[in-house]
């Protein structure tokens, strides 16, 4: 991390533009001195080197900024795209320029180092340098001549003494003008010299290699240079030797090159020299001239790409950050705000960038607090309609139910999520048990009435139910202007439905009117029946003994008529009092079977000559239910039964139990039918409501008492004409019905114990 | 002569690519160590390639340096004390076809009819300047004190040459005449 941290720092513009300006210093001065002699070479390699460097350093920027763009890019971060795009364009603005200026300057460099060695300045020089070989050479030959006449001359006063010889050698000497006259033994000894500076002592003595060509008896002559600017020409030749055994002896004559020829001389060996020089050194100055220009334009066009780089990062940068915020607000990250680097108009973009940003964040701060008041206002919505006893729809514009309370479901036994979403219209079509009760619904909302009212009773999951529903519609909207063109908007007309089960409700009203009503028969009627029926017998006691005859006869058959009506009359109003008065027991499981059996089994005596057929199903299952309330059913259905097959020829009673499939929710069927005169046309509407009978005596409250029980099961009951003749009775009742739907109205409990035995009057 | 060769067709312009310019860099940097001067026991014998050759009959002067050094060692570390150089430039002489020499700025030169001749005579001067400081610097009462050594290089200068053969000789071994550090310990 600390190593990527200071690459990073290194990388940055700064650094780069120091060393690109260092090595572009150091490779210019390495170029002006690639053209000079001076003693500057140490230096001049050091700034190759540091010139290489800074190449390397300069790619690793390049490469590193390179790999970061990369990885960017990658990574699909916000600006790298750009970014990367505006580098390639730099680049090939860039590189194509620069191609093209190296190219032509190689090409200008080689033409031009070229130029330098034209063909006449070679031969000029190499004629001036023969020029001055032949003239070296005359001036060569006249010494040697003067030298050979030098050594004639000693050879032939070689004997004499040796001050004669060496005057004789000062001689020889001053006329030709030599620097030095020496005379040397075959063995290198000197005999005599003669100097023109009489400080010097000592002869210039010639080396091995001249003796050696002595005793080949040649001549030895060499041009010397003894300064920068002065050269003498040595020459030695043999004396061949005569006495004390001496193969020979040398004579050296050194005579320095005249001023003037010395400096001609010395001037065309420099000029040869530097020439010679040049031509050598043409491959290795085209070679390091070559090598500094691409090093330059290397460093140049590192120099540029880098900056390329930089260039596109910094103007990418702005809308970069303009992206990444736009970004941040699109995931909903408003209020963020961007740093204004610039006064243009990318500062201006940013600024109103930063504008809307807090607008909007002030903005979704507004919808959030609505919406959390909405929220708030939705849930106590939520909760009302949640506690409420009556089911709630609620029918947007297009009839579609949005709103269905807990207790909408419960009431009708729908799941909420097969009611949600459907039009009124879709929910009539759909195949279930309320399907009257959404056709009301649809034909209250056509009706387009503010407000309707309606009833119906279903034969639900619960069992019979009685519902009152009432709809309304809701207009919205109506104050609510479209902001832009102030156009009044148009009310939405949405519909809510809400509906009561008031089965119960009625159940108690009509157990509160029968319950007057046998509470005044019992004061008004049950009471004053005790005191009639005592005052006939004490008038029959009293007067029976007085009167004799047909008067005793009619005394008699008058008592007993009023004390039988007075009975009568009682049985009626306790009769009526069993029927108004509600019944209350706790439902339990109940094996319908098991109780028709004992029924039957009780009648079996008293329904002599009348055939008992029990057609029972053996997977019904048990049901909640009062067994005495239902007990007292089958009584009275029996008897009803076998009153109906007087005079039957071939009088059979038949029950049958089975589970009743087709119909929605779970039921039992328990039908009893008999093969008798059948119902009267004229009572058959009114079969079940109090006091309707067929037959003189009988209170008319069998078959009400019945229907009433059954009613309390949440059941239903209804007769059927049964061909050729008979009565067949149905009883429709729920198998979980009280403790689901009614458990906790305590008020529609059965209880047997003030259930009256009603007596079968049909 | 393939490095020659190669430097001239680098010289092309065609040729010259930047990977080249790295690749020259590298050969500098490898080729430090070559020696074409090599000790035979306690002579010296100096080889010059042909690329030398040519450029000293071509005129260019050629400058040995013979450094005579006083190694001090402490721990680890080495340095170089009493520092003596003695340069040696050897230049050919056209109109007399002889090679001469200067050596330490002296103004008369030393002729020689061929560079085996002046090579030889300047492997034996700077073998005997390394004797002669060698004998100096054992008999200095300091230095006998101290586990030193003496040491002594001679090569060419690359440095002294003419600017534009610098980089090329920089970078090529025909002109890496150099042999190297010699010690002698204190007691030879």
């Amino acid at each position: 991390m600390a190593i990527r941290s200071i690459v990073k720092k290194i990388s940055a513009p700064l650094p780069v533009i120091s060393v690109c300006t260092g090595l572009l210093f150091a490779l210019s001065y390495l170029i002006i001195r690639s053209l000079s002699d001076d003693e500057s070479g140490e230096l001049q390699f050091w700034i190759t080197v540091i010139g290489g460097l800074g190449v390397a350093i300069l790619v690793f920027f390049l490469v590193s900024n390179g790999y970061a763009l990369v990885s960017q890019y990658r990574r699909n971060e916000i600006g790298s795209r750009l970014t990367s795009k505006m580098v390639l364009i730099f680049f090939f603005l860039t590189v194509i320029p620069f191609s093209l200026i190296y190219f032509f300057s190689i090409q200008f460099l080689n033409k031009g180092v070229d130029s330098w060695f034209d063909v006449r300045i070679e031969q000029t020089v190499q004629d001036s340098l023969l020029l001055s070989q032949s003239a070296l050479e005359g001036i060569k030959e006249e010494v040697i001549t003067d030298v050979q006449k030098i050594a004639n001359n000693i050879r032939q006063n070689q004997n004499k003494p040796a001050n004669e010889l060496l005057d004789i050698l000062k001689d020889l000497r001053e006329i030709n003008e030599f620097t030095e006259l020496s005379l040397y033994t075959d063995d290198g000894r000197i005999l005599a010299f003669s100097s023109i500076d009489e400080a010097n002592i000592l002869p210039n003595t010639p080396g091995d290699e001249v003796f050696t060509e002595l005793r080949l008896n040649q001549t030895y002559t060499l041009l010397e240079p003894i300064s920068e600017t002065m050269q003498q020409f040595r020459v030695v030749t043999p004396i061949p030797g005569n006495q004390l055994g001496r193969q020979f002896y040398g004579v050296q004559a050194i005579k320095v090159l005249p001023l003037r020829y010395a400096t001609l001389a010395s001037s065309v060996e420099t000029a040869n020299n530097q020439y010679a020089q040049m031509v050598f050194a043409r491959g290795p100055l085209k070679f390091s001239l070559i090598v500094t220009l691409s090093l330059i334009s290397l460093a140049s066009l590192l120099f540029s790409m880098l900056t390329a780089v930089y260039l596109s990062r910094r103007l990418v940068a702005p809308i970069s950050n303009l992206a990444a915020g736009t970004q941040k607000i699109a995931e909903g990250d408003y209020g963020s705000h961007l740093p204004v680097t610039s006064a243009d108009e990318l500062g201006i973009l940013t600024r109103s960038f930063n504008n809307m940003s807090s607008k909007i964040s002030q903005a979704q701060q507004v919808a959030l607090a609505s919406q959390t008041e909405t929220e708030q206002q939705k849930g106590y919505l939520e909760a009302v309609l949640t506690n409420l006893s009556s089911g709630v729809f609620s029918f947007d514009e297009s009839e579609r139910l949005q709103i269905c309370n807990s207790a909408a479901c419960e009431i009708l036994g729908l799941a909420q999520e097969s009611l949600l979403q459907k039009t009124a219209a879709e929910l009539c079509h759909e195949d279930h048990h309320a399907k009257q009760f959404f056709e009301l619904i649809n034909s209250g909302l056509k009706s387009k009435q503010n407000n309707w009212q309606e009833e119906i009773t279903l034969l639900g999951t619960h069992g019979r139910q009685m519902l009152i529903i009432r709809g309304s519609v809701l207009h919205l909207n109506n104050d609510l202007f479209a902001e832009d063109s102030g156009e009044v908007l148009k009310p939405l007309e949405n519909y809510v439905v809400v509906f009561d089960d008031v089965t119960n409700l009625i159940q108690a009203q009509r157990d509160a009117a029968w319950g007057e009503v046998a509470r005044r028969l019992a004061h008004e009627i049950k009471n004053p029946l005790t005191p009639i029926q005592l005052s006939a017998e004490r008038i029959k006691l009293k007067l029976h003994d007085q009167v004799e005859g047909e008067l005793q006869e009619t005394l008699d058959r008058s008592t007993r008529t009023i004390v039988q009506q007075v009975e009568s009359m009682k049985e009626m109003v306790n009769a009526f009092s069993s029927y108004a008065q509600p019944v209350r027991a706790k439902l339990a499981d109940l094996n319908i079977n098991l109780l028709v059996r004992d029924v039957a089994e009780l009648h079996t005596s008293s329904l002599q000559g009348i055939k008992l057929v029990l057609d029972l199903s053996d997977d019904l299952p048990n049901i909640k239910a009062n067994a005495s309330a239902l007990r007292q059913v089958l009584n009275n259905l029996i008897i009803n039964a076998s009153h109906a097959l007087e005079d039957c020829e071939a009088p059979s009673i038949s029950i049958h139990t089975q589970t009743a499939a087709k119909v929605t929710g779970e039921y039992i069927d328990l039908v009893i039918k008999d093969n008798g005169s059948g119902i009267p046309d004229d009572i058959r509407e009114s079969l079940f409501d109090p006091y309707v009978s067929s037959k003189a005596k009988g209170s008319g409250l069998g078959l009400a008492i019945v229907k009433r029980i059954v009613e309390e099961h949440s059941g239903s009951v209804w007769t059927r004409q049964v061909e050729p003749q008979g009565t067949a009775m149905h009883l429709r009742l729920p198998i979980n019905a009280m403790q689901t739907y009614r458990g906790n109205r305590r008020q529609n409990s059965l209880n047997s114990n003030d259930v009256n035995g009603a007596e079968s009057d049909v | 002569m393939s490095i020659a060769k190669t430097i001239k067709r680098l010289s092309r312009p065609h040729c010259w690519q930047p990977g080249t310019l790295g690749l020259l860099l590298l050969l500098a940097f490898a080729n430090v160590h070559a020696q074409s001067i090599e000790y035979n026991g306690n002579e010296i014998k100096i080889a010059l390639s042909e690329d030398v050759q040519a450029a000293i009959d071509s005129g260019v002067s050629l400058t040995f340096e013979n450094e005579l050094v006083h190694s001090n060692q402490w721990a680890f570390f080495h340095w170089h004390s009493h520092e003596t150089i003695h340069s040696f430039v050897v230049t050919r002489h056209t109109l007399s076809n002889r090679y001469l020499l200067h050596q330490d700025g002296q103004v008369a030169p030393r002729i020689f009819s061929s560079t085996r001749e002046t090579m030889a005579y300047i492997a034996e001067t700077a073998t005997g300047q390394f004797s002669n400081y060698h004998q100096k610097w054992s008999t200095d009462e300091a230095s006998k004190q101290t586990q030193n050594s003496h040491k002594m290089r001679l090569r060419l200068s690359k440095t002294k040459l003419p600017g534009p053969m610098r980089l090329t000789a920089f970078i090529t071994s025909a002109w890496d005449l150099n042999s190297g550090w010699k010690s002698w310990q204190s007691d030879q």
